[in-house]
C-alpha cells in the first residue's frame, strides 16, 4: 500500500479559469461558421436548381394507341376489368376490389380500389389516406385535375406534391401523387398514382408526374361492368 | 492520521475502503473517485465524473458529449444549441426550407468544432485528428448517401427493398463507417485517454450525418428558396428527425464504441470497476442492434409521428447509456498513484490537491479542459 502525505492546506477557493474563447467571441464564432455554411450550401443549392423545359405549342399528351390487353386485373366485386402492359407493370395485393399496379422500375404505382355507390369524394379521401406518411411525407394538394378520367367515364380528381423520403437514409425526392375517382352505374372506382416529380420534361407538365403517361394508360383502358 | 468527514479540510491522509490507497481527508478519493461517505460510494451515481453537480442516469446533450466544458461554461453551449433550434422553426416558419435543414444539420458540427477549440481536446496536431475524424465522416456520409442512394429505387407502396435492405444492411454500414476515420487514431500516443475516443467519435459522427443529409436532401434542397406553402409540421418533424436527433444518436453509439475501445487499446484500465459496459465488443453490439433496431422502427412504422417518437426515445437512451459508459470509464482509467503540487479545480474552483478526482467536488480532473490540468507524476 502506498502511504503518501499531503500538503495542509486550508480550502481556498482558487482564481476563476477562464474560457479560451470569451462569451461574445464563441457567440461571434458560432454565427460566422453557421452563416458560412447556410448561406454558402444554400447558394450551391439554389444555383444548381434544375430549370423546366418551356412549353411552346404541342403540351398536349401523346395519346398511346389503345389496344384490348391480354393482362388484366378483373374484380369481382364489381366486375369492372383494368387492363395493363404486362410488360410495364407488375400486379399485386388484388383483392375483390382493388388492385396494385406497380411499374417494373419500381419508381411509379398505381393503386385502384373501388365501392357501391356513388360517393366519388370520399373513395378520394380513402385513397389518399392510404399513403403511408411516413415515406411519403408533407403531401399537400396543388390543385384540381382538368379532365380527371376513368374508362372513358369524367370523374373528379386532386393533385398533390410530396416528399419521398427513403426510411434509412438515401435520397430523397419530390413525388407526385394524383388522387382521381369516377362513379357510373352504382359503381365507384378511386385510383391513385403516384410518381417521381419531374419538370424538366413537357411530356410531364404540368404537373411533372414522370411516368404520367404510363401510369394513365391502365385507366384509359380500364372498362366498367356497365359499359358506358 | 486523524480523518473527519468535514469538507475539505485537508489534514493528514485517510484510507479509502474503496481502493485501500491513502488519500487527502476530503469528500471523494482522488485516486479511484469513490465518494467516500455514501453506502454506494464507490460507482457514485449521485455525481457524474465529468460534472459532479449532476447525476450520471439523465439524459444531457451537453455534459455528455462535451465533458472538457467546465461548469460555468457549459451553459453558454446549451444556450446557444437551444437558440439554434429555435432558429430553425424561424426559418421554417418563414418558408425558408433549405436553411432550416442546413441549420438543423450543421449546429451540433459547428458546436462541436468550437467546443473542440475550447476545450483544447486534441491539444497537439488537432488538424490531423479533424481530418481523420470530421474530414473521413464527410466523404463516407456523402458516398452512404449517393451510393446507396441508387441501391434504394423508390417503392412508394413500401415492401419492394425489404426490410433487409433498409433496416438491417443500411444502418450497419452508416455505423461501421462512422467508426472508420476514429480507428485510424487508435494508434496516436497523444489521443490516448477514454474522453479522447469520446470526442473523436463523436466529431465522425456529426462529419457523416452532416454530409449524409446535404448529399440525401440535396434534390429538396434545389427547390425554389422560398416555399409557395407554409413549411408543414411534417417537414419540420423530419428536419429535427434527420438533422438533429439523427445526429445525436449517431454520435452517441459511436461514442459508445471509441471510448471502450480507447479504453481497451490504451491500457489504462485499473481493475476498479468491472462491468460488461466497458467491453468494447458488447458496446458495438448495442451500437448495431439501436442502429437496426431504429431502422426496422421506420422501416415498419407507417406514421411519422411515431417513427420521430421512436428517435427522440432511442436518443435519450444512447444518451443516458453513453453516460453511464463515460463514467465507468472515467472512474476505470488512471495510471498509478499519482500526486502533484495543489492546483485549483476547474469544475469547483477550489485549490485542491492534484490528483485523478478532485477531493472536494470528485470531478475527474481528466475531463478538465486540457490547458487546465496538472501535470500528474507518477509515484511509486
Ligand atoms: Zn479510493
Ligand atoms: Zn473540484
Amino acid at each position: 500500500m502506498t502511504v503518501a502525505t499531503y500538503p495542509v492546506t486550508a480550502p481556498v477557493v482558487g482564481p476563476a479559469l477562464k474560457p479560451r474563447l470569451r462569451h461574445h467571441h464563441f457567440l461571434l464564432a458560432v454565427a460566422l461558421l453557421l452563416a458560412v455554411l447556410v448561406v454558402g450550401l444554400t447558394a450551391g443549392a439554389v444555383l444548381s436548381r434544375p430549370t423546366p423545359t418551356a412549353c411552346h405549342f404541342s403540351c398536349g399528351p401523346d395519346v398511346g394507341r389503345q389496344y384490348l390487353s391480354p393482362t388484366a386485373y378483373v374484380s369481382s366485386a364489381f366486375g369492372y376489368r383494368v387492363q395493363y402492359d404486362a410488360r410495364a407493370f407488375t400486379k399485386s395485393n388484388a383483392s375483390s376490389s382493388g388492385v396494385q399496379l406497380s411499374t417494373r422500375d419500381g419508381s411509379g404505382v398505381l393503386i385502384i380500389s373501388s365501392a357501391a355507390g356513388s360517393d366519388t369524394q370520399s373513395l378520394l379521401q380513402l385513397s389518399i389516406n392510404k399513403i403511408n406518411s411516413n415515406v411519403i411525407q408533407d403531401v399537400q394538394a396543388v390543385g384540381q385535375l382538368p379532365g380527371a378520367e376513368i374508362g372513358e367515364v369524367q370523374g373528379v380528381g386532386w393533385v398533390y406534391t410530396g416528399t419521398f423520403v427513403p426510411p434509412n437514409g438515401g435520397q430523397s425526392l419530390p413525388v407526385t401523387v394524383i388522387d382521381v375517382a369516377a362513379s357510373h352505374a352504382g359503381v365507384t372506382i378511386g385510383a391513385l398514382a403516384i410518381g417521381p416529380q419531374d419538370l424538366s420534361s413537357v411530356a410531364n407538365l404540368p404537373f411533372g408526374l414522370a411516368n404520367a403517361q404510363e401510369l394513365d394508360q391502365p385507366l384509359t383502358e380500364t372498362l366498367w361492368a356497365a359499359r358506358p | 492520521m486523524s480523518a473527519t468527514a468535514d469538507e475539505g479540510l485537508m489534514t493528514g491522509s485517510l484510507i479509502c475502503a474503496h481502493c485501500g490507497q491513502s488519500v487527502p481527508p476530503g469528500t471523494f478519493c482522488g485516486f479511484c473517485g469513490a465518494h467516500l461517505h455514501e453506502e454506494k460510494g464507490r460507482r457514485r451515481l449521485g455525481h457524474f465524473a465529468a460534472s459532479p453537480s449532476e447525476h450520471v442516469l439523465r439524459t444531457a446533450l451537453i455534459s455528455t458529449l462535451f465533458p472538457h466544458l467546465m461548469r460555468r461554461h457549459a451553459h453558454v453551449f446549451r444556450e446557444t444549441f437551444a437558440g439554434g433550434a429555435l432558429l430553425v422553426l424561424v426559418l421554417a416558419a418563414l418558408r425558408l426550407y433549405t436553411p432550416a435543414l442546413l441549420l438543423a444539420a450543421a449546429l451540433l458540427p459547428v458546436l462541436y468544432l468550437l467546443y473542440v477549440h475550447e476545450a483544447e481536446v486534441w491539444e497537439r496536431r488537432p488538424l490531423s485528428a479533424l481530418l481523420a475524424t470530421f474530414g473521413v465522416g464527410l466523404l463516407l456520409g456523402v458516398g452512404y448517401s449517393l451510393g446507396f442512394g441508387q441501391l434504394i429505387t423508390p417503392s412508394f407502396a413500401g415492401t419492394e427493398q425489404g426490410p433487409l435492405l433498409s433496416g438491417i444492411l443500411l444502418p450497419v454500414v452508416a455505423q461501421l463507417a462512422m467508426v472508420v476515420g476514429p480507428s485510424t487514431l487508435l494508434w496516436r500516443k497523444d489521443l490516448d485517454e477514454a474522453l479522447d475516443g469520446l470526442s473523436v467519435g463523436v466529431m465522425s459522427a456529426f462529419g457523416f450525418v452532416f454530409a449524409s443529409v446535404v448529399a440525401g436532401y440535396w434534390h429538396n434542397l434545389t427547390a425554389p428558396l422560398v416555399g409557395q406553402a407554409a413549411v408543414s409540421s411534417d417537414q419540420i418533424l423530419n428536419i429535427l428527425r434527420v438533422a438533429i436527433i439523427g445526429a445525436v444518436v449517431s454520435a452517441s453509439t459511436t461514442g459508445l464504441v471509441t471510448v471502450t475501445l480507447w479504453l481497451r487499446r490504451h491500457g489504462r484500465g485499473r481493475g476498479l470497476q468491472k462491468s460488461i459496459l466497458l467491453q468494447p465488443a458488447a458496446m458495438v453490439f448495442v451500437a448495431l442492434l439501436a442502429q437496426v433496431g431504429l431502422g426496422l422502427g421506420s422501416y415498419f412504422l407507417s406514421s411519422l409521428l411515431a417513427v420521430v417518437a421512436l428517435w427522440a426515445l432511442g436518443a435519450a437512451a444512447l444518451l443516458m447509456a453513453l453516460r453511464v459508459v463515460t463514467h465507468l470509464a472515467l472512474l476505470e482509467e488512471g495510471a498509478a498513484h499519482v500526486i502533484a503540487p495543489s492546483s485549483p479545480c476547474s469544475e469547483c474552483h477550489m485549490v485542491v490537491p492534484s490528483m485523478h478526482f478532485c477531493p472536494h467536488c470528485g470531478a475527474a480532473r481528466s475531463a478538465a479542459p486540457k490547458r487546465f490540468r496538472p501535470d500528474l507524476e507518477v509515484v511509486r
